[in-house]
């Protein structure tokens, strides 16, 4: 009963809980290792974990999981070396529509992981949480064991620093473009 | 509604008891704020882009690892105790508490009902004795204390001199000595 249980949470979150985690930490082995032990954490504590609560649960041992190799990596002076992860998706990109609207919003896509580069982990880990997984920001506070308008603030503030930063490279882009004209 | 208020509500920090009212007052701002529209415009593009990130596929050669764990015998919690870092400092902060608590047990309430042995008493003879003997000791001690210095200091200092200059040193000593 068990097993089948087990399986079945398995089948339905590691996809969603690996992209998370990629997003999160750029790296793929990263992401892999520290789903993998998220999951035998989980068949570990399995009595343990109230089983309408399991996505928030494999979402804060995932966060707490990779907070602690992020904090890891900065004190070993590694962490730069990691691109973002566009390049790992580009074939998962968006594929329908006209070519025109693909590229578009494949542009847009790669704009957005970039901005998403610029903010604090914990603010992109929130970020993620809310409109990637769809949690709820009661969800998200008990997850991460904060309150209610700790989570909004992060939210106000991750999604300025990203509509910032994707105003910017809109209006560099219509410049570019505003030159490439004039000339 | 000024732009400020505009952009805290953008992100619902505003106050929900007005939602509707608020939602109305926010249309017909960015209406007249093209910079507001623009950011409204954005705000919600980037939610959507969030939310449209593509969702990657979990290596199988992970799924596959996780699927064979639920073969494994259920796990001892005794074992995993020992097996895991926190486990073994939880086991040794505990294994200290116990000990601390031994320790106070027996300094605070066992070591107090034991009688201290009664101090011993001695006679003025065997006093003065141990009194001539402890001078002799420390008079001894003193003389090769004295000559150990006087060895050492000839060894390191005096005798790395030139031959000359050691003997004339040693008469301006004697000269010192004798007055």
């Amino acid at each position: 009963m068990k097993k089948t249980e087990y399986q079945d949470v398995l089948r339905e979150t590691r996809d969603k809980v690996y992209s998370y985690l990629y997003y999160l930490l750029k790296n793929r082995e990263d992401a892999e290792d520290i789903t993998q032990e998220v999951y035998i954490r989980l068949w570990n504590h399995w009595d343990r974990v109230e089983q309408p609560r399991v996505h928030a649960w494999l979402m804060r041992v995932a966060h707490n999981r990779a907070i602690d190799l992020i904090r890891q990596h900065r004190t070993a002076n590694t962490r730069e070396k990691l691109v973002s992860p566009i390049e790992h998706i580009e074939n998962r990109l968006a594929a329908e529509g006209t070519p025109e609207s693909v590229l578009e919003q494949n542009e847009k896509q790669r704009s957005l992981l970039r901005a998403m580069d610029q903010l604090p982990e914990k603010t992109k880990s929130i970020l993620l949480m809310h409109y990637f997984q769809g949690m709820k920001y009661k969800e998200i506070g008990t997850s991460l064991n904060m309150t209610l308008s700790a989570v909004k603030v992060s939210v106000h503030r991750g999604k300025k620093l990203l509509r910032d930063a994707m105003l910017v490279q809109k209006t560099t882009v219509l410049q570019g473009a505003g030159d490439g004209n004039e000339l | 509604m000024n732009c400020e208020t505009f952009q805290n509500n953008l992100d619902g920090l505003g106050r929900p008891r007005y939602r509707g009212f608020q939602k109305w007052l926010m249309y017909s701002h960015r209406r007249r704020c093209a910079a507001c529209q623009a950011l409204w415009e954005t705000d919600r593009e980037v939610e959507a882009l969030l939310r449209q990130l593509p969702v990657l596929d979990c290596p199988e050669a992970v799924t596959a690892r996780l699927s064979l764990i639920t073969e494994t015998a259920p796990v001892d919690r005794r074992k995993m105790i020992w097996s895991t870092a926190r486990g073994r400092q939880w086991a040794f902060v505990s294994g200290a508490v116990a000990a601390a608590a031994l320790i106070v047990i027996t300094v605070f309430e066992i070591a107090p009902q034991q009688k201290l042995p009664e101090p011993a008493s001695y006679s003025a003879e065997e006093l003065h004795q141990a009194r001539e003997q402890a001078l002799w000791a420390l008079g001894t001690a003193g003389k090769r204390i004295n000559r150990a210095e006087k060895t050492a200091v000839e060894q390191v200092f005096i005798n790395q001199l030139p031959k000359t200059m050691r003997q004339s040193l040693k008469q301006s000593l004697s000269m010192i000595k004798g007055g």
